[in-house]
């Protein structure tokens, strides 16, 4: 009786066309995010100009304020959702995603002390650094609280600590700086935003973003082995410890490095995922490549929409990521709740 | 011209001068330092001795300091209070349930203002003739300013992207300057956010920022070493110590002389 | 691939669960690892498919330690189908069944057509072709036990372990499985079966190991070690034999009153 509403369910879209779709999707983002600014801007006159290597005052506010915001969006978005597809897996639980396990909060913790101690300034690197590490440590303390066999309750709650934890943190740290701008700036942390970013931090992030990636990508086939449990991934060949380790060091690289220069920005490695299961029969290890990209598109939307709207002050993108990522989980939970 | 009086609340002792004078804020300490004798002044605020934000840190070397705090001012036993807007409304409300005379100082909004504040001051402390003086010096060095021939057009970038646009002091400061203001001329009123982008394609010719405050980092102040500010051509920039602009105090006048040198630069017609 | 374990012991939380065990493996044949609650005998499974270290003791594979024969050798040559039935996300059942094909796939590979020939075997000795495009969580208990099995087929190993894959199933679909081991062994193959059912043990193993607090009671034909004696001292449990179509079966029938542990 359900063999016919399953058949028709189990025609998803062929994998590597949902790929190109996600993948233009993403680009074209990326080129819509490039084309929306505070003022009007000739884009054509300006790419022109840039190509051409002229100087103009188009061509540098494209390459110098339009071009760094979209590229960060594509990059970070493109990390949150890799990532948040990375813990699902890892942790089989799909509640799991940087910002509900404190992943972010603690990365932005890192970059706080890095940054307003001025080690960022002497030290550019640092500033990567500091979140990856905030990164690392709220993962290796979620897998200490929530081992093996841990429900979900078990997990948020986990998070739920850390992230508070990481957030007093972050206040008292902001707190505690000389510089009487320092505490008014822990919205930036906790919400994030893309605005007045640079070419610099986009060069910065790149490079401990791509590793990240990679790490996480080459878990594919460990995770889909481990939708059948830890013994029979094991018995299929995979090293639990070193995927384990893999995903750690992969997610808090890429997130870590994220929120380093666009602060926490929540929800998305829980809604991207989340939305795009289905399309890949639900199997882990496609899921990542393809919340990789989705994230990519909805933080660019994301802001694309903010700018749109003409609030002063600015929306902060966690809170346009908040506003639809909140009800989601919301949603989410009751659903499981019936379930369970 | 819009002349904004600070309000003058309790009733000071009719005709005596007050010979113990206490200040709470930054500004009024550099307004009561200059225009009253040092021995009628019994204490100003403790930001009176920094030298980075006062103007009378000198002065105020020898003089009591206090936190505004209302038992450090009850126990001076004052006979003039002067406040600022921004000190703590319950601190103030504290000291006139008290029954002491306070004098409330807003901050000008244009040079009349400045003006009109001095003045204010001067009465109450009951120094008239020293209150002209320092009205007459400050027009005196508003006259000697050297415009640029053709004005050149500017912008105030505060941290965070803060400007000041049509309506506050700081404008008023920059026509003496003999600039264009970009925030005005784009419509901003008073203070408000202007994003870089609109910065960076209005051929802007000089950006004026308060000299470094903070020797601690902070993101606001970060955006202000943004690397599309240095690759803009034709952008000359001048650091305006911010002790000069921040009270509305007579020291504008100083302010408006630095502006409107670098603007002269700027234009290329030397100092 | 030959399974020899020799000398093993385990102690887990203080207490001893393997207590010097010797056993070898061979293809061929089908072998049940039975015994009463807490002797050991998942524990062993899970040694012997080099799940879990032991403290003393070896287990080669064709000569070789696991670590010499490496990680992609013994997923190849060893397929474990473990206890219960969970699985994390509603995978469609040809899609669960290809994980088994893991470990023959190149790093970067998708799956080759020989991939998808070996499912497709797999699925059909499972007697579960026809739920390939259903999703497993809307299969029933006894489907879903086949979808399982079959993954644990796809791998195509010389050996293959089990770890109670009856315990759930109605009596249908415990014989089912049952045949579907014994055919493995025919086949080929060697098979480990962990069984709580002494009925079924007893009439498709060619091979019974009985343990019992960690010691091998017995080990031989089923005759030989479904012996009274056995079955009192391991279990403490009277049985009623039977015979049918030439082959013998036992059923327990009363407890022992002061059971002989």
């Amino acid at each position: 009786m359900t063999a016919e509403t399953t058949d028709r369910r189990a025609s998803a879209p062929s994998y590597p066309l949902l790929l190109a779709g996600l993948a233009v999707a993403a680009l074209a983002c990326l080129a819509g995010s490039v084309a929306t600014g505070y003022a009007p801007l000739d884009l054509k006159a300006a790419t022109g100009d840039l190509l051409a290597g002229r100087q103009s005052l188009p061509a540098l506010v494209l390459l110098e304020l339009r071009l760094p915001r979209a590229l960060l969006g594509l990059l970070v978005g493109f990390s949150l959702g890799l990532g948040g597809a990375a813990m699902q897996g890892l942790l089989r639980n799909p509640l799991a995603e940087p910002g509900v396990i404190g992943v972010s909060a603690a990365a932005a913790l890192g970059a706080v002390l890095v940054f307003y101690t001025g080690l960022a300034g002497s030290f550019a690197l640092a500033l990567p650094l500091g979140g990856i590490a905030g990164a690392v440590l709220a993962t290796l303390m979620l897998l200490a609280l929530a081992r093996r066999g841990a429900g979900t309750m078990t997990v948020i709650l986990a998070g739920v600590a850390i992230s508070s934890a990481a957030g007093a943190l972050t206040a008292l740290a902001l707190n505690l700086s000389p510089n009487p701008y320092a505490a008014l700036e822990i919205v930036f942390w906790l919400m994030g935003s893309l605005a007045d970013r640079s070419l610099d931090h986009v060069w910065l992030v790149l490079p401990p973003m791509a590793v990240g990636w990679a790490l996480i990508l080459a878990g594919a086939r460990a995770l889909d082995a481990l939708t059948l449990g830890e013994d029979t991934a094991a018995s299929l060949g995979f090293d639990l410890g070193r995927l384990r380790l893999q995903l750690i060091a992969g997610t808090a690289l890429a997130v870590g490095s994220a929120v380093a220069v666009t602060g926490a920005i929540g929800f998305v490695g829980l809604v991207v995922p989340h939305l795009l299961r289905p399309l890949v029969g639900h199997r882990p290890g496609r899921l990542l490549l393809v919340s990789g990209l989705g994230g990519a598109v909805l933080v660019l939307l994301a802001d694309i929409g903010l700018r749109l709207v003409r609030v002063q002050p600015e929306l902060k993108l966690g809170v346009v990521t908040a506003v639809i990522g909140a009800p989601f989980l919301f949603s989410l939970i009751w659903r499981l709740r019936r379930s369970a | 011209m819009a002349l904004l009086l600070g309000l003058v609340v309790a009733a000071t002792p009719a005709l005596a001068r007050p010979h113990r004078i206490v200040s709470l804020n930054l500004c009024a300490d550099a307004l009561v330092l200059r225009l009253a004798d040092r021995a009628d002044v019994r204490s100003v605020s403790w930001l009176a001795r920094d030298p980075e934000n006062s103007v009378v840190a000198a002065e105020a070397a020898s003089v009591p300091v206090n936190h505004a705090l209302a038992e450090e001012v009850a126990a001076l036993q004052p006979d003039l209070v002067v406040v600022g807007a921004f000190t703590a409304r319950s601190t103030v409300a504290l000291l006139r349930r008290l029954g002491m005379p306070i004098l409330e100082l807003r901050v000008p909004q244009d040079l009349d203002g400045v003006r009109a504040q001095i003045r204010q001051v001067a009465a109450a402390i009951g120094q008239t003739e020293r209150g002209e003086a320092m009205i007459a010096a400050m027009d005196d060095r508003l006259a000697a300013i050297r415009r640029p021939a053709s004005p050149p057009l500017a912008v105030v970038l505060r941290p965070n992207g803060f400007t000041a646009g049509r309506g506050s002091l700081v404008d008023e400061i920059l026509r003496q300057a003999g600039i264009r203001n970009l925030a005005a001329e784009q419509g901003l009123e008073n203070f408000g956010e202007i994003p870089l982008e609109r910065v960076a394609l209005s051929g802007v010719r000089l950006l004026i920022l308060n000299q470094p405050e903070n020797r601690a980092p902070s993101l606001g102040e970060a955006v202000l070493d943004h690397p599309i500010l240095a690759a803009l051509p034709d952008l000359h920039m001048v650091r305006v110590p911010a002790r000069l602009w921040t009270c509305g105090g007579p020291e504008v006048a100083d302010a408006a002389a630095l502006i409107a040198a670098a603007a002269r630069q700027a234009e290329g017609e030397g100092p | 691939m030959r399974i020899d374990a020799t000398g093993l012991r385990l102690a887990l939380g203080g207490r001893p669960v393997l207590a010097g065990i010797d056993l070898a493996l061979a293809p061929g044949e089908l072998v049940g690892l039975i015994g009463p609650n807490g002797a050991g005998k998942t524990t062993l499974l899970r040694v012997l498919a080099a799940l879990q270290a032991p403290d003393a003791g070896t287990v080669r594979y064709d000569g070789l330690p696991a670590r010499q024969l490496g990680r992609d050798r013994l997923a190849r040559g060893l397929a474990v189908l473990m206890q219960g039935d969970e699985v994390q996300w509603p995978l469609r059942a040809d899609h669960l069944v290809a994980l088994g094909r893991l470990p023959h796939r190149r790093v970067l590979g998708g799956m080759s057509p020989a991939d998808h020939a070996a499912v497709t075997r797999a699925l059909d000795a499972a007697d579960a072709a026809h739920l390939r495009r259903r999703t497993v969580g809307t299969l029933s208990a006894g489907e879903r036990m086949r979808v399982l099995f079959a993954r644990a087929l796809a791998v195509e190993a010389p050996m293959l372990f089990a770890d109670e894959p009856v315990a759930a199933l109605d009596p249908f679909h415990q014989l089912q499985i049952m045949e579907l081991l014994q055919a493995r062994a025919r086949a080929g193959a060697g098979v480990l079966v962990v069984l709580h059912d002494l009925a079924l043990a007893g009439r498709f193993c060619d091979r019974l190991v009985l343990l019992q607090g960690g010691t091998m009671l017995a080990d031989g034909p089923p005759q030989e070690v479904l012996t009274d004696d056995h079955l009192r001292r391991a279990y403490a449990v009277e049985v009623q034999r039977g015979e049918r179509d030439g082959i013998g079966y036992v059923l327990p029938w009363s407890r022992i009153a002061a059971p002989e542990r």
